[in-house]
């Protein structure tokens, strides 16, 4: 245990001296994030995308009829879909719809009310966005349901809608009005329900429920995430691992193989210091992670653990892979050869779920693959520690595995004479 | 104490150690003296439980290397051939380390660290990484990192080796000083003024055969008193054996170009051999005369030079 403790300090001592190295590993994440934020926007790491048109209006009318206009966008799942601004200036309008700065302007003429009212032609004026191709139309379809709407309203109610505007023009309203309009309106309800009760078509609605998989509740930017928060604790290991090599060169491999328990105490330090590094690591992603993709912070210290316990399982097979082969140079192929493949199939540069169901399943059986799933799991809430402790005791146990060959591989001759 | 019996170590079809037997006592620098390649380094290798023996005993204070290797190596202290040291850390980070892998802890762990970079010269620079040193530095800080923790027992494999005169100097106090406080050393090298100077006792080891043993004097004593003359010139076969056949002269090795003869009194029967030599067709271009020493004897044990 001293072995490994004096050859920790002494690997995080020699790390500390190099902080170029440290600063471009701990970069690794925030880099890749944001080259992938300017690549698909900002709205990358937002979660599942609001969809929402932008229409700009300008209400030159002003009326009670041009107000209920208006304000029938506001209503119900309309309001999700299109976000209302009020513009004053048209020609302001119209440069910023010019400009691609919203889906769509709605200009309404001064006279729109009392040419509705008493059934008199008038104009709506709706500019679109031509660089965009689906919310215009959404817009272009919700205006002409409105104007279609305000037509039959008018068909209907015109007469008492007529008395009403002229008490609103006149500022006067007397019991007598308010009860005749009132009453004919009823009448008017009671003569078209049996034709539109009961309705002719049934719309039969069912709330499908399907079991929601982490990565459909993650949203695009978590779907990525977890990929390449992983490839920086890859990059991490196979950047550590070659320090055998470092230690070989100086002599100190050797020397540390005449301590009782040398080669496991140096390979254990290596570990350890690997896990230092690793969770600083990951608790600067993760806190990342928890701002920019809304990771909840409650799976966050699970997630650390799991992270370097699979790093360090990662940093001792790398280790493995550098004492296997002959020379530095090629345990360099070596590694790199192993690495890169091990990312793909494993999920760390395209998602799992865009990837062929074959090769998904061999993914899923390499160790960063099975390291990732679970990862995903943590994220999604789905694992907690009672699910993730069998995991920790199976990555640990495949780590010993792969430091008992490393050691194997000290005593067949890789620490050769010096 | 160091006690080996019967080491032989193979590698393939390669005997590097063949039937070595030796002990050495606490107090005493025991000197493994041989030509490059002769198997010093692989009875190292053994000692310190790096190299597993193909067959034979080896003891550190009592304890198997092979059947206790845990006790036998904590009483063990080893400084290697080639520098085993972290060149970005500073002296005091590499010896710490070092004391740390032996078991040495807090205080203790400082003290020992600030006495051996005291004792070693190099406290004054101690905090400096390791990459500015000179070469001399850098062989007392790699003999500090393997006496740290107070072996009993000290393997010292050729540590002079590249250094300068001066360090060389202090390092040779060094290992003084250790076996005067009751360390026992094993001090391999291929130096024989080295050996002379220090060894208290000494094996010659060639061809991973050990093929003498003793005490400084003892070792002179075997060569018989007799100076070692090396002659260089014509020598053809009938001159060869006219000097073998003069009284107390014995023939080393011989071809056609030198000579190395085993003379007693060798200055004074100059004349008499070069006299055979020119009696029988030979001429001499070059003489040299060594008075009895280990590298008489190796010369006289093995028919080459130790340095070859």
């Amino acid at each position: 245990m001293g072995f490994v403790l004096a050859s920790v300090r002494k690997d995080l001592v020699r790390r500390l001296r190099d902080p170029a190295a440290l600063i471009i590993w701990l970069g690794i994440p925030f880099v890749i994030l944001t080259l992938m934020t300017l690549a698909f926007g900002p709205g990358f790491g937002g979660g599942p995308q609001k969809i929402q048109a932008h229409l700009l209006l300008v209400d030159s009318d002003e009326s009670v009829v041009s107000g209920l206009f208006v304000g029938a966008f506001g209503q119900g799942p309309l309001a999700d879909l299109i976000r209302l601004e009020a513009v004053d200036d048209e020609a302001t309008a119209r440069k910023r719809i010019n400009a691609g700065n919203a889906t769509a302007l709605l200009v309404i003429p001064e006279g729109f009310g009392e040419a509705v009212l008493r059934s008199q032609p008038t104009e709506l004026k709706l500019w679109t966005n031509p660089a965009q191709r689906i919310l215009p139309g959404i817009v272009e379809e919700t205006v002409g349901v409105f104007v279609d709407g305000t037509f039959y309203l008018q068909q209907l109610l015109g007469e008492p809608l007529e008395t009403i505007v002229a008490g609103v023009d006149e500022e006067v309203f007397d019991l007598s009005q308010v009860t005749a309009v009132s009453t004919e309106i009823y009448r008017l309800v009671e003569r078209i329900e049996t034709r539109i009760f009961p309705p002719a078509i049934e719309l039969a609605t069912a709330v499908i429920t399907e079991e929601s998989s982490p990565q459909e509740d993650l949203g695009f930017g978590n779907l990525f995430y977890p990929g390449i928060f992983f490839m920086a604790i890859f990059f991490v290991a196979h950047g550590l691992s070659d320090d055998i090599w470092i230690e070989k060169k100086n002599g100190t491999l050797h020397r540390s193989l005449r301590v009782h328990g040398g080669g496991r105490g140096l390979l254990l330090g290596k570990l350890g210091a690997g896990a230092v590094l690793m969770t600083a690591l990951s608790a600067l992603s993760l806190v990342a992670g928890g701002f920019l993709f809304g990771i909840a912070w409650s799976v966050v210290p699970l997630a650390v653990v799991w992270s370097v316990v699979s790093g360090c399982g990662l940093l001792a097979l790398f280790t493995l892979l550098q004492v296997v082969a002959r020379t530095q140079r090629a345990a360099v192929l070596v590694g790199n050869l192993v690495m890169f493949p091990l990312m793909i199939l494993g999920g760390s540069m395209f998602p799992a779920e865009a990837m062929p169901a074959g090769l998904l399943a061999i993914g899923r059986w390499t160790p960063n693959g099975w390291a990732l799933a679970h990862l995903k799991k943590v994220f999604a809430g789905s694992a907690g520690v009672a699910e993730t402790l069998p995991a920790l005791l199976a990555m640990l146990a495949m780590t010993a595995v792969f430091v008992f060959l490393t050691q194997r591989r000290f005593a067949g001759g890789f620490a050769g004479s010096a | 104490m160091i006690e080996i019996q019967g080491l032989r170590k193979e590698f393939g079809d390669l005997v590097a150690v063949d039937d070595v037997s030796f002990a050495a006592q606490p107090g005493e620098v025991f000197g493994l003296l041989g030509p490059n390649g002769a198997g010093k380094s692989t009875t190292i290798g053994c000692l310190s439980g790096l190299i597993p023996p193909t067959t034979g005993v080896l003891k550190v204070q009592g304890h198997d290397v092979v059947g206790n290797p845990r006790e036998a190596r904590r009483a063990l202290g080893v400084v290697p051939q080639e520098l085993a040291l972290y060149e970005d850390l500073s002296a005091t980070e590499n010896v710490s380390y070092w004391g740390g892998a032996y078991g040495l802890r807090g205080e203790r762990l400082k003290k020992r660290v600030a006495e051996v970079l005291e004792w070693t010269g190099l406290s004054s620079r101690a905090r400096e990484p390791v990459e500015r040193f000179s070469g001399g530095m850098k062989r007392r800080l790699n003999f500090a990192a393997g006496i740290v923790h107070e072996p009993q027992v000290l393997l010292l494999d050729e540590p002079t080796v590249g250094v300068d005169p001066q360090s060389r100097v202090r390092l040779l106090e060094m290992v003084r000083e250790l076996a005067a406080v009751g360390a026992c050393v094993l001090y391999t090298t291929h130096y024989m003024e080295e050996a002379e100077s220090l060894c208290d006792r000494l094996a010659i080891i060639d061809h991973g055969k050990l093929i003498a043993m003793g005490t400084l004097a003892e070792l002179r004593g075997r060569t018989g008193g007799q100076d070692l003359l090396r002659l260089t010139g014509h020598f053809p076969a009938p001159v060869g054996a006219a000097l073998g056949a003069l009284g107390d002269v014995e023939l080393v090795s011989s071809d056609e170009e030198h000579l190395i003869l085993s003379v007693a009194g060798g200055t004074r029967r100059l004349p008499e051999l070069f006299a055979a030599v020119d009696g029988n067709g030979g001429e001499v271009r070059e003489t040299t005369m060594t008075q009895p020493s280990l590298e008489s004897l190796f010369i006289q044990m093995t028919g080459k030079e130790l340095r070859e």
